[in-house]
């Protein structure tokens, strides 16, 4: 009987993640970014979590993998579908730029901050444990929310072009934290005991493996989908055939199922023709699948340090608040020196501005693919630490508050 | 001018997938698994999982929906419902078909990889219950309710008789051979939904022959209860109360929980606009756990409810239920993968003679039963020529009564003898059946 609650709980949660009411709610307030966009679900997941009262114990969760799997998967599609060749055609220099800029920053400020969690995390091996951590805190680094309707809109040209180069850098560069995070984890993994090891001749011959089954089945999906015609049963066939597949094959050969759905993405995306049908089935159930992400996030992640003791609960939030800080100094000043060129005709003091501070959500994301991996309970501290830098992080773009511009 | 005019007209009549294409996208499918799990198992030092079931089961998922609607599309293009191809699909990639060429280690998926896919399969049922529920309406069933209650009563009434003759005759045990009779009468909702769903506008005769099939598995459903309370009242090794719980849970318990859902389902409906694919796949999951926890039958409660639903608010219902049509694909693909690779067949190789005799007999009868029935209550020449063969068909349900056998009569002997034999007989059905009324659906013209 509890079984049963159990998966009418899911069923319940994904139905009320996606249904207007939420929206409405979402919208209605101004820090939706918190209320909404998938927190709420997160927060009750702990709340229901085995770190909550224990509805959903470890081996309900078991039950429920499968599912998380092909989310993981459809997510990875999801971004790698934004690689299209029009869109990368159009990417104008100046984006490129700021592509450029916060990748190597990103990357070096998770480099610095590996070096520090990996010296109080005091791993067997601390090269592998290095790489592993790099991996993961560049997902937190990299990239930025790309949602700007809670900023406050503003409808001059400057302030749009803005929110649309804020929104095409984070595509891109979701593509780039992806990618990082999803190579690093597949080359520094835990062995059978639980200890870090670093394996990059495993780790390339499963990631070939995995990008040849992908070719495979992208091929197949692609010459299908292109004939279809819009034809909505037969995509959504081939569309939940496919993420069964590709989450199948990933696992298989030790990943999560995010990078074989985003080079799946990738190659559909880059196709000559564009697939209306698959792309209105992955719009469509964009949110379901980032609340259904943010609902097993909430179910996993654990306080970073264990809060066994007040030591550790402060070095933790310490952490956070570095790295949060961090985000709220160096992604506006990037931003700033990346677009300086074009300083006249983007909006730099429109609200939009502010939205680089914000961390990705496909960070849980990425993160969630770690926690499936992991035994040692790591990952799911990470999940922890990065819901703490994202809370802060979008708390920090609403101080102090941005000065009323003259420009209408 | 004309000439581009035939160009276009011929380009647009061209088969969307060539039959090669088809067949290089399954043989590569099934190689890419094959080559998957070998370089799995030989190649070390690639980093290991800690979820090799679950990815088991989402990767079988993969093939049985790709696998199966290729083979579907392929089988097609000889003339043959995709059905068929489903099927075979999933008897190929299944665990008996190679157990009987004695090479167990060839088969894509084993026996006990076949117990991860219930959950799916489990939904499936329900998916195709809700369908075909919705797919009779009112209106529809007062108009043919007679033409539907004869030719229900004309086969059943030939096929218990027929059928009950012979396997007294081979089985020498009356209680076993009204058993037998009263699972021969059955047929296969799943399958004539699913050929209904092919066709791009269902027919009359199409929905006709659905109603009839629907209709006769309720009554036989109860009818086969009601035998085996009277056998295990005669055993004394069985409980009767079983029995009785038996027939109450699967006559009323099914039927009344869906009438009662109806009304909760169309409230919600009534509220929600959007995301009608996960409402659908929620109230899918919802079905299933709630007939497995109080153990009531998936297939009629959701027949019962997408019967109630579509007609109490049919315009409330009607995205709900084109919703779950446009899953139906997707859904037949695993249903019918899964009940192929569940067919055993050794025990139809082993109990030939017997199954060939009750086939041949049931067929006959259906035939006799179905053609007085089409004849006397003014159906069209062609219809009544063809009508038999939409009830030929077996699956679920004809399953689900066959496993109740060795559930219900636990300590006797012949129960899982019978229950083989029973199980061979709808293997049989199973293959040739939906071949028959694909060719009944394509001979009756659209307007008879």
């Amino acid at each position: 009987m509890t079984n049963s609650i159990f998966w009418l709980v899911i069923g319940i949660v994904i139905l009320v993640a996606g249904s207007r009411w939420t929206e409405r709610i979402r919208r209605r307030f101004p820090i939706s970014n918190v209320l909404g966009g998938g927190w709420a679900l997160l927060a009750l997941g702990i709340a229901i979590g085995p770190r909550g009262v224990g509805v959903l114990d470890g081996e309900r969760l078991s039950q429920v993998q499968p599912i998380l799997l092909v989310l993981l998967t459809w997510s990875g599609v999801i971004v790698g579908l934004q690689c299209q060749a029009t869109l990368v055609r159009a990417i104008p220099n100046v984006l490129w730029r700021w592509i450029t800029f916060d990748l190597t920053i990103s990357l070096l400020m998770s480099v610095a901050a590996a070096g520090l969690l990996a010296r109080i995390w005091q791993p067997d091996s601390p090269a592998a444990a290095q790489i592993l951590l790099t991996g993961t805190l560049a997902a937190i680094a990299i990239g930025w929310n790309p949602e700007t309707r809670s900023l406050g809109i503003r409808s001059d040209a400057p302030a749009m072009r803005l929110a649309v180069l804020v929104q095409s850098g984070a595509g891109a560069l979701a593509i780039c934290s992806l990618a990082i995070a999803t190579l690093a984890l597949q080359c520094a993994h835990q062995d059978f005991s639980g200890a870090v090891i670093f394996a990059p001749y495993g780790g390339m011959v499963a990631l070939a493996m995995e990008c040849g089954a992908v070719i495979v089945v992208s091929l197949g999906a692609y010459g299908i989908l292109r004939d279809s015609r819009e034809d909505d049963a037969r995509t959504t066939l081939i569309v939940i055939g496919a993420l069964c597949l590709l989450s199948g094959i990933a696992v298989t050969f030790g990943g999560s199922g995010l990078l074989t759905g985003l080079l799946f993405g990738a190659m559909i995306g880059l196709g000559r023709r564009r697939l209306r049908g698959l792309e209105h089935v992955l719009s469509y159930s964009e949110p379901i699948v980032a609340s259904g992400c943010f609902f097993f996030a909430g179910i996993t992640l654990a306080f970073p340090g264990g809060a066994t003791s007040l030591n550790s609960i402060l070095i933790v939030i310490a952490i956070a608040l570095s790295l949060a800080i961090a985000r709220r100094v160096l992604k506006p000043l990037i931003m700033n020196v990346a677009l300086a060129s074009v300083r006249d005709s983007v909006a730099l003091d429109s609200p939009v501005a502010r939205a680089p501070i914000r961390q990705a959500p496909l960070t849980i994301v990425v993160l969630l693919a770690f926690a499936i991996q992991d035994s040692s309970g790591l990952a799911d501290q990470l999940i922890g630490l990065a819901v703490l830098i994202s809370l802060m992080s979008t708390l920090s773009t609403f101080w102090p508050r941005p000065a009323r511009s003259a420009t209408k | 001018m004309k000439l581009r005019t035939t160009t276009i007209q011929n380009r647009k009549d061209r088969p969307r997938f060539g039959a090669t294409f088809l067949a290089v996208s399954l043989i590569c499918l099934v190689g890419l698994i094959l080559v998957t799990r070998e370089l799995r198992m030989r190649i070390t030092g690639i980093p290991q999982s800690n979820l090799p079931a679950a990815g088991e089961t989402t990767l079988l998922l993969g093939v049985i929906i790709l696998g199966s609607w290729l083979s579907g599309r392929l089988i097609r293009r000889i003339g043959l419902p995709p059905i068929t191809g489903q099927l075979l699909f999933g008897v190929l990639v299944g665990p008996s078909f190679w157990s009987w060429l004695n090479r167990p280690e060839l088969s894509l998926i084993n026996a006990s990889q076949l117990v991860s896919l219930q959950g799916p399969e489990s939904l499936a049922v329900i998916m195709i219950g809700l369908v075909a529920g919705a797919e009779i309406n009112w209106p529809f069933l007062r108009d043919r309710l007679r033409v539907i209650t004869a030719l229900a009563a004309g086969q059943m009434g030939f096929v218990c008789i027929a059928v009950g003759f012979v396997a007294f005759a081979f089985l020498n045990s009356i209680p076993q051979a009204i058993i037998v009779a009263t699972i021969a009468a059955t047929s296969s909702s799943a399958v004539s939904v699913a050929l209904l769903r092919e066709m791009r506008h269902p027919t009359e005769f199409a929905r006709l022959l659905l109603a009839t099939t629907v209709a006769k598995d309720l009554f036989l459903v109860v009818a086969f209860s009601i035998v085996l309370f009277v056998i295990a009242a005669t055993s004394s090794s069985t409980h009767i109360h079983q029995a009785w719980y038996w027939i109450m849970l699967h006559l009323a318990g099914s039927i009344g929980v869906g009438i009662a859902l109806a009304f909760p389902l169309r409230w919600a409906l009534a509220r929600i606009e959007r995301r009608m694919t996960a409402v659908v796949i929620v109230t899918a999951i919802f079905l299933a756990i709630f007939c497995s926890t109080i153990g009531i039958a998936p297939l009629i409660t959701a027949l019962t409810l997408g019967y109630t639903a579509r007609n109490i608010a049919p315009i409330v219902t009607s995205s709900f239920f084109a919703t779950a049509r446009r899953l139906f694909l997707a859904v037949c693909c695993v249903f019918f993968a899964a009940a192929g690779a569940h067919l055993d067949l050794s025990a139809l190789v082993a109990n030939w003679g017997v199954v060939f005799a009750i086939s041949a007999v049931r067929f006959a009868g259906i035939w006799t039963g179905a053609t007085i029935a089409a004849g006397t209550n003014g159906l069209s020449p062609t219809a009544t020529r063809w009508a038999w063969a939409g009830f030929i068909p077996q699956a679920g349900i004809s399953l689900a009564l066959a496993a109740q056998i060795a559930v219900e009569f636990p300590n006797e002997k012949w129960a899982s003898s019978l229950a083989t034999i029973v199980i061979a007989c709808i293997t049989l059905n199973e293959m040739i059946g939906p071949i028959l009324m694909r060719i009944a659906l394509r001979k009756v013209p659209s307007h008879e």
